[in-house]
């Protein structure tokens, strides 16, 4: 928690635009959730259901996860680092 | 965060938080190619503003926070030709044939194909990741209650489309061959 939203903050300016954009739909979402969880609540699942959504979520991303990297990555990763040691 | 070590550690950690990104990247934009250039672009960003990476805070989700104001400015910018429907191929086409239980699954992205991009986005977060509440909130740069409020709508919805709620259904309780209770929370 502690140092999180500094590190965040890294990306900002990009973070401010963002913000800005999403302002209406924000004020809306956020009006609705401070009265509003109850209103959610009310169709709150039951753990169980909530479990086995999970599960089949937590499944279709492991296949992404799992997918074989390119080497694209590793490659643009080494040739960062070597920019790092030349400067 | 400068010097030769920190940077080797650095990369080795970004290298691990690859196949992360690219999930999430993909549940934002669907397309491969574009979800890869976007761990790219994120990788390079994140890289060159390391110095403002609070050493001991998330990286991952100081990482995904890059890569997902990366998308909106790049969306907004008209670079990618996105829509509302675009994260939804990604994840049925993950989905292999073999494993047990894969027809769930193949319905299951479908349903998830369906929802909102800000409701996929926060169910990947907090129900994918395992992302704190208060981190979604964060990173999204919305209240805790909307990531809450977006999560839950997300999953009611998601019952409700594959049936997982009719609990007066015996293939609902708990069908065997198919693991029913997961970490709950």
């Amino acid at each position: 928690m502690h140092d999180e939203g500094e590190g965040i903050a890294a990306d900002s300016s990009v973070g401010r635009r963002k913000l800005m954009h999403r302002k209406d739909e924000k004020d809306v979402e956020a009006g609705a959730a401070k009265t509003g969880l109850k209103e959610d609540s009310h169709v709150l699942l039951p753990r169980e259901a909530q479990g086995r959504i999970g599960q089949h979520l937590r499944r279709v991303y492991g296949e992404i996860l799992s997918e074989p990297l390119p080497d694209k990555f590793s490659q643009l990763l080494d040739s960062l680092a070597k920019t790092e040691r030349s400067e | 965060m400068s010097g030769t070590s920190d940077a080797t550690s650095l990369q080795k950690e970004l290298a691990q938080l690859v196949p992360n990104l690219r999930a999430f990247a993909r549940s934002l934009c669907g397309n491969t190619d574009q979800a890869d250039d976007l761990v790219q672009e994120t990788l390079v960003k994140a890289w060159r503003s390391r110095d403002s990476f609070a050493e001991g805070s998330n990286l991952k989700a100081w990482l995904f926070t890059i890569l997902r104001n990366t998308f909106l400015s790049e969306r907004r910018k008209r670079k990618f030709e996105v829509h509302d429907t675009d994260g939804k191929l990604a994840m049925q086409l993950s989905v292999k044939g073999e494993q047990p239980g894969h027809m769930d699954l193949i319905d299951f992205a479908k349903a998830f194909a369906t929802l909102p991009a800000e409701q996929r986005e926060a169910l990947i977060l907090v129900g994918a990741e395992g992302f704190a509440y208060e981190d979604a909130a964060l990173m999204c740069g919305c209240a805790v209650g909307t990531i809450k409020s977006r999560v839950n709508r997300a999953r009611v919805k998601l019952a409700e489309m594959l049936g997982v709620n009719e609990t007066d259904d015996p293939e609902a309780e708990g069908t065997a061959g198919r693991p029913t209770r997961a970490t709950a929370g």
